[in-house]
């Protein structure tokens, strides 16, 4: 998936999408994060053409995005779906796979192969007004896949499911991954996401505020943490006095540094230092123990993807959170 | 293709066969052909299972049993339980087949599949007319069998009732749908589409009052113009006559056993046993023939300045049902569709049978009063139907269903064209 500039203005003036840029490389499993009213949906109702976009351009699975033949390989679970309350679950399943054009011979194989997929043969011949939440996001996932489909969107496929569920899915779509699928999940559960995916972009306000490997978003942000006795501040601040001189920054920054010239903060308890290497932070560690600063613990630290998430929709100027959407002309 | 076409109208019909509605409607559908299959007529009148009530019209003698079925399955079938009753149950039970269809989480679900949105919303409205159809269909092959065991007539175009009703349904449901998409609300589609469907009906409630005003109006002209006429004709021929002399060929027609006849000769027959009475008193009296010319002018000024008022005021009736008429073109015609079936089922002579039993030995030929006290004559009765039924008639089965289809493609096609461009 290859998209360029991809923005959605609804009536009203709402701006929905302001252009966005994401490319999704076959067999991947992308996560697309980002807060309530960032444009997530949109960007994935678009694709499967439930949204008409202001403007758009890029290709789906080599065909230009809005062709409705191209859904014949799309899978698809939106938010909040409903299903017809008096389907069964395999009618539900055979009712959208032909839908999907799948002949009567393939759906009937395919249903039973799927039911079994995601736990839910037993439950096959009931009414789908009798199911929990967590079986219709089960036969949701199941009906996205009935039409064996290159590329799947699953718009937050864990909401509602268990743990036990939830662990079903994540295998569910490494499976997918490994049959060579391409995979594009819509999720609020950062955690889930950081488990699975290959890559993510977070949306924010409409634009993609990152986009790329988990590692690659993360690793500038690598750093160690050492906690030290709260009750040595004085000695703390003593110690990372005599790291400042002469390693400021040529931009004029000041605060405590490394030797190697890696910025040391504070907070608390907790000294960082924006390294991971152990060799470089050695210094720092001698100049804290000269000081009689007692070390309670040390550990080298990765920043999460909630981490990312949290700076991604803050405004790195103010603070303030990012409000959702916005009217044309606001920021 | 075919596989995305099918598997939507089984979809529709798993959704009816969900809803209790459907086989409630379908049950009573059964009790009335139930009804039909126990009715029936002898010589003495009509039967029920063993019992007779005595109504000569509908025995067999005026109406033989198997026009006695075909009029009940138009007239009562068709006019009341299809056309009425079984349409507003299904108006009910689909009005929601649109609004679930885009409720938010369902229409992502189809939106989403290769198939346009075109012939998806085609697709949907049409598989939405299957309840009519499934309901109309068994109700007409039942009444077939009635007919044709009852009856001893098999009638096949009892199933052109089929089509008929899915039109008539069809006239409603597009207006639901287009409610439907616009307010995505199954109340605010159902009341919407009564609401309107009584619009419709106030409209063809007002043509019908107004063709049987114009068509009375038209009667009274035409006799008007008669009675001008023979006034004319009676004053040319007393001012032929030379004075003292009976006017020639009044003797015939002033005969007080002969019936008038409904032509202009009788009409001045009856003008002329008038003037004879009037002109014996007159005679009576002394008074000249000049007397009785003055009494036929000045009768026949007033006559001359009636028609012209009715005229005048035909004219403006004229105009109001012309509006009328016009507004009705471009509305749905759920009465005369139904009349279709009236047309092609029912012989006109059966009409007349019951028309003349009806009369109880009453009607004779049909005259025009020219009485002088009562110029504000009244018009008769079966002149006036005939005249209506005249127009009705005109009215081709091409304008019938064309511009009833006409409606329904207009409406169809708007809210055809407010799904394909929504955000959903």
């Amino acid at each position: 998936m290859d998209l360029t500039g991809v923005s959605k203005t609804y009536r009203g003036k709402v701006r929905a999408l302001r252009g966005i840029d994401m490319r999704v490389g076959r067999g991947e499993i992308f996560g697309l994060l980002g807060p309530n009213g960032a444009g997530k949906s949109t960007l994935v109702k678009i694709l499967m053409t439930v949204i008409r976009p202001t403007t758009c351009a890029g290709h789906m699975l080599g065909e230009p995005v809005g062709r409705k033949e191209t859904l014949r390989r799309v899978g698809y679970l939106p938010e909040h779906h409903r299903f017809p309350e008096y389907l069964t679950g395999a009618q539900v399943l055979d009712f959208y796979a032909a839908l999907s054009a799948v002949g009567r011979r393939d759906r009937r194989a395919r249903a039973a192969e799927l039911l079994d997929l995601v736990g839910m043969t037993r439950w096959a011949g009931t009414r789908v007004r009798g199911y929990s939440k967590g079986m219709r996001q089960r036969i949701g996932i199941a009906q996205a896949l009935m039409n064996d489909p290159e590329l799947v969107l699953l718009d937050e496929p864990t909401d509602g499911v268990d743990p036990v569920g939830r662990r079903d899915i994540r295998m569910m779509t490494q499976e997918l991954k490994r049959r060579g699928k391409t995979v594009l999940i819509n999720s609020h559960l950062l955690s889930e996401l950081e488990m699975v995916c290959d890559r993510v972009a977070i949306l924010v306000q409409g634009q993609v505020a990152s986009q790329g490997t988990i590692d690659s978003l993360t690793k500038h942000q690598e750093r160690y943490e050492i906690e030290v006795a709260a009750e040595g501040a004085t000695r703390l601040a003593g110690a990372l006095a005599g790291m400042g001189e002469g390693t400021s920054r040529a931009d004029g920054a000041g605060g405590p540094r490394l030797p190697t010239g890696e910025p040391v903060t504070v907070e608390g308890a907790v000294v960082r230092a924006a390294t991971t290497e152990a060799r470089r932070v050695q210094p720092l560690i001698d100049a804290l123990r000269r000081a009689d600063v007692e070390i309670r613990s040390m550990r080298a630290m990765r920043p999460s993807l909630e981490d990312l998430f949290m700076q991604a929709v803050h405004d790195p100027t103010t603070g303030g959170e990012l409000l959702p959407g916005a009217k044309d002309g606001a920021r | 293709m075919m596989t995305q076409t099918a598997a939507i109208f089984l979809d529709a019909y798993r959704e009816l066969n969900a809803k209790r509605l459907f086989w409630f409607v379908l049950a009573l559908s059964g009790l009335v052909v139930a009804i039909f299959a126990m009715i029936g007529n002898n010589e003495r009148g009509l039967t029920f299972l063993t019992w007779t009530i005595e109504i000569p019209p509908l025995s067999t003698r005026f109406l033989p049993s198997a026009e006695l079925y075909k009029m009940y399955f138009v007239n009562m079938g068709l006019g009341i339980w299809l056309t009425w009753i079984a349409t507003i149950l299904a108006l009910i039970s689909t009005a929601s087949v649109f609004p679930d269809f885009l409720a938010g989480g369902a229409i992502e679900m189809t939106l989403s599949k290769p198939i346009g949105r075109l012939r998806l919303f085609l697709t949907k409205y049409l598989s939405g007319l299957l309840f009519v159809a499934l309901q109309v269909g068994v109700f007409s092959v039942a009444s077939l069998l009635v007919l044709g065991l009852r009856g001893g007539v098999w009638e096949f175009k009892v199933l052109l009732a089929v089509p008929l009703v899915v039109v008539i349904f069809s006239s409603l449901f597009c207006m639901c749908v287009l409610f439907g998409v616009v307010f995505r609300s199954t109340i605010a589609a159902l009341m919407l589409t009564l609401l309107a469907w009584g619009m419709i009906f106030v409209t063809h409630t007002a043509d019908a009052v107004l063709l049987g005003i114009r068509a009375g109006q038209e009667q009274r002209q035409v006799d008007q113009a008669a009675r001008v006429e023979a006034t004319r004709k009676a004053i040319a021929e007393l001012e032929a006559t030379p004075d003292g002399e009976s006017p020639a060929g009044a003797a015939p027609a002033a005969a007080p056993d002969a019936p008038a006849a409904p032509s202009t000769g009788g009409v001045l027959g009856r003008l002329k046993r008038a003037l004879e009475q009037g002109s014996a008193a007159s005679q009576n009296g002394g008074t000249d023939r000049e007397q009785r010319l003055q009494t036929l002018r000045e009768r026949l000024e007033r006559q001359e300045s009636r028609r012209a008022e009715l005229e005048k005021n035909g004219g403006t009736l004229e105009k109001w049902h012309a509006m009328v008429f016009g507004l009705k073109t471009f509305l749905p015609k759920t009465q005369e569709t139904v009349g279709l079936m009236t047309r092609w089922m029912i012989e006109e002579s059966t009409f007349r049978n019951l028309q003349t039993a009806g009369e109880d030995g009453g009607g004779g030929p049909v005259q025009v009063n020219l009485e002088p006290a009562s110029e504000e004559e009244r018009v008769d009765d079966r002149r006036v139907q005939a005249r209506i039924q005249e127009e009705l008639r005109s009215r081709s089965v091409a304008w019938v269903l064309g511009t009833t289809l006409g409606f329904q493609v207009v409406v169809t096609g708007l809210a055809a064209w407010l799904f394909c461009r929504r955000d959903f």
